[in-house]
C-alpha cells in the first residue's frame, strides 16, 4: 500500500472512533455543566463547611492532573467496590474535572452582575424569578458564553485522555491500526491532528468573536462599573 | 495500622520522592522554555511585515487546537520515526514548549499591547536600537501585566507534566502506576499520589501568587488585554 491509498484506509478505519470521540464530548458536557451548577451554588451563598468544600474541590480539580483523576475513577475505585465501564469512567472524569473549571467561568458571570441592578430590581417590585430572568440571567449568560463555549472545546481536546483506558477514541483507534497492520503510525497521527485542527481552529475563532460581541461595553475585566 | 503497613508505606518512598523530584523540576524547566518561546511568538506576532506575522498566527492557532497529549506523541513518536530520536524527557519538555508557547505568545502579545506607545517613542528618542526597547522598556511592563495569566499557565504545565508519564519519563504518576503493577493497592497509591499533587500545586500556587503581588504594576486594562485573557483563568 503506498502513500495515498494507506491514507485513505486509516482514515476509513479511525473514522468510527472520531465519531465516539465527538459523542463522549456530547455527553461530558452537560454532565460538567450540572457538576458546576451543584459546585456553584454554596460557592456564591456562602454556607458553612459546605461553600468550603466547594473551594476545596475547585482547587483540588486545578491542582491535579486529568489523567491521574481518570486512572483514579478506573483503576482504584474498583478496589472499594465502584467498578464502571472505560466510557463511563471517561465521561465521569471529564465532567468532574471540567465541571470545577465551568464553575469558575458561572461564579465571574454571577458576579458580574452588579448589585445595584438586583437591588433595583427588588424596589421595582419584581419577583425572584422575574428578577431572574430579565436582570441576572441576561447579563450574567452574556459573560459566561464564551467561557462555556470554550470549555466545550477543552472537552473535545481532553477526551484523547481516555486513550489510556482503552476507550477507541480517535487517539487510541491509530494504536490499534497499528497493532493489526503494523504500518499508518504518521499518517494516523497526521488525521488526528487534521480532526482536531479542523473542529479547533474554527470552533477557536467562535469563541474570540463571543468575546468579542459578548463584553459588556465598557466593563472592562471589572464588571462592577457596568452602572 | 499496623507494623506491616507501615513498612509497606514507607517502601513507596523512595520511589514517589524520585517522582516528585521529576514533577518539580520539569515543570519549571518547561515553563521557562515556553515562556521564552511565547515571548519570541510576542516579538514576531507585533512584526511590521505581514510576511513574519502570518505563519506565527497560523502557527499557534493551529498549536493550540491539537491536544496536549498528541503533541507529545508528535515529539516522541513521529519524530522518531523521521529519524529524530529525542530521548523521552526532551520529547515532553519540547512538546510542551510549543503548547504552552504557543498559548503564552498570544498572552504576551496582548500584554505588549497594554504598553502605552509613547513607551516606545520615548525609547527611540533616548537612541535605543529596536532590540533594546524590547528588551528594557516593553518586555518587562508586558510581562508584570500578564502575570496573573501567566500563573494560572504554570500550574496548567504542572498539571500537563503527568502527560510524560506515558512516555516513560519516571514522574510520580509513571512511579504511581509502576508502584501499583506490582502490589495491586492501587487505591491506596492514587490516593497518596492525588495529595501529593495537590499539596505541591497548592503550595506553588501560593509561592507565585506571592511573587505577583511583589511585582504587581497597575496597568490601565486595554479592551485587547481582556479578550485574550485565559478563558479559565480563575476570577479571584
Amino acid at each position: 500500500m503506498d502513500g495515498l491509498e494507506r491514507f485513505l484506509d486509516v482514515a476509513h478505519f479511525m473514522a468510527p472512533a472520531a465519531v465516539t470521540t465527538l459523542l463522549v464530548a456530547l455527553v461530558s458536557f452537560p454532565g460538567a455543566l450540572t457538576v458546576a451548577a451543584i459546585v456553584t451554588v454554596p460557592r456564591i451563598h456562602r454556607i458553612p463547611v459546605i461553600s468550603w468544600l466547594a473551594d476545596q474541590y475547585v482547587d483540588f480539580v486545578r491542582t491535579t492532573p486529568l489523567l491521574l483523576h481518570l486512572f483514579f475513577v478506573y483503576f482504584a475505585l474498583p478496589f472499594v467496590g465502584i467498578r464502571v465501564e472505560p466510557i463511563t469512567a471517561g465521561v465521569l472524569t471529564l465532567s468532574l474535572h471540567v465541571g470545577a473549571y465551568q464553575s469558575e467561568v458561572l461564579k465571574a458571570a454571577y458576579h458580574a452582575v452588579p448589585r445595584g441592578l438586583v437591588e433595583a430590581a427588588d424596589v421595582l417590585g419584581m419577583s425572584r424569578l422575574v428578577r431572574l430572568r430579565r436582570v441576572m440571567l441576561p447579563l450574567a449568560l452574556r459573560v459566561a458564553l464564551p467561557g462555556l463555549a470554550n470549555s466545550m472545546i477543552e472537552i473535545l481536546m481532553d477526551t484523547v485522555i481516555l486513550s489510556v483506558v482503552a476507550v477507541v477514541e480517535i487517539f487510541y483507534s491509530r494504536t490499534l491500526y497499528f497493532y493489526q497492520f503494523f504500518a499508518g503510525r504518521i499518517e494516523s497521527l497526521i488525521l488526528v491532528c487534521l480532526f482536531f485542527v479542523i473542529i479547533g481552529v474554527p470552533a477557536g475563532r467562535l469563541v474570540r468573536r463571543l468575546e468579542r460581541r459578548f463584553t459588556i461595553p465598557g466593563s472592562g475585566s471589572e464588571p462592577a462599573r457596568i452602572l | 495500622m499496623n507494623e506491616q503497613d507501615l513498612q509497606r508505606l514507607l517502601g513507596y518512598v523512595p520511589d514517589l520522592a524520585g517522582g516528585l523530584f521529576y514533577t518539580i523540576v520539569l515543570t519549571p524547566i518547561a515553563m521557562a522554555s515556553a515562556t521564552i518561546l511565547g515571548v519570541l511568538f510576542a516579538i514576531g506576532l507585533n512584526a511590521p511585515r505581514r510576511i513574519i506575522r502570518t505563519p506565527i498566527q497560523w502557527f499557534i492557532e493551529v498549536a493550540r487546537s491539537i491536544p496536549e497529549l498528541v503533541h507529545v506523541f508528535i515529539w516522541y513518536e513521529a519524530f522518531a520515526i523521521m529519524g529524530l530520536v529525542l530521548p523521552a524527557i526532551a520529547a515532553g519538555i519540547g512538546a510542551l514548549t510549543v503548547v504552552f508557547g504557543a498559548f503564552l505568545g498570544e498572552v504576551i502579545r496582548a500584554g505588549v499591547l497594554a504598553v502605552e506607545p509613547t513607551q516606545w517613542e520615548s525609547g527611540q528618542v533616548l537612541g535605543m536600537s529596536r532590540w533594546t526597547i524590547w528588551r528594557r522598556v516593553i518586555l518587562p511592563q508586558a510581562l508584570r501585566t500578564v502575570l496573573p495569566v501567566w500563573s494560572s499557565y504554570y500550574i496548567s504545565m504542572y498539571k500537563a507534566t503527568a502527560l510524560l508519564g506515558l512516555i516513560t519519563v519516571p514522574d510520580l504518576l509513571f512511579r504511581a502506576r509502576g508502584l501499583a503493577s506490582q502490589n495491586f493497592r492501587h487505591f491506596e497509591i492514587y490516593t497518596i499520589v492525588l495529595v501529593l499533587y495537590f499539596i505541591v500545586g497548592k503550595a506553588s500556587l501560593a509561592i507565585i501568587r506571592r511573587y505577583e503581588r511583589r511585582l504587581r504594576v497597575d496597568v490601565p486594562k486595554s479592551e485587547e488585554l481582556t479578550l485574550l485573557r485565559h478563558p479559565l483563568a480563575d476570577h479571584t
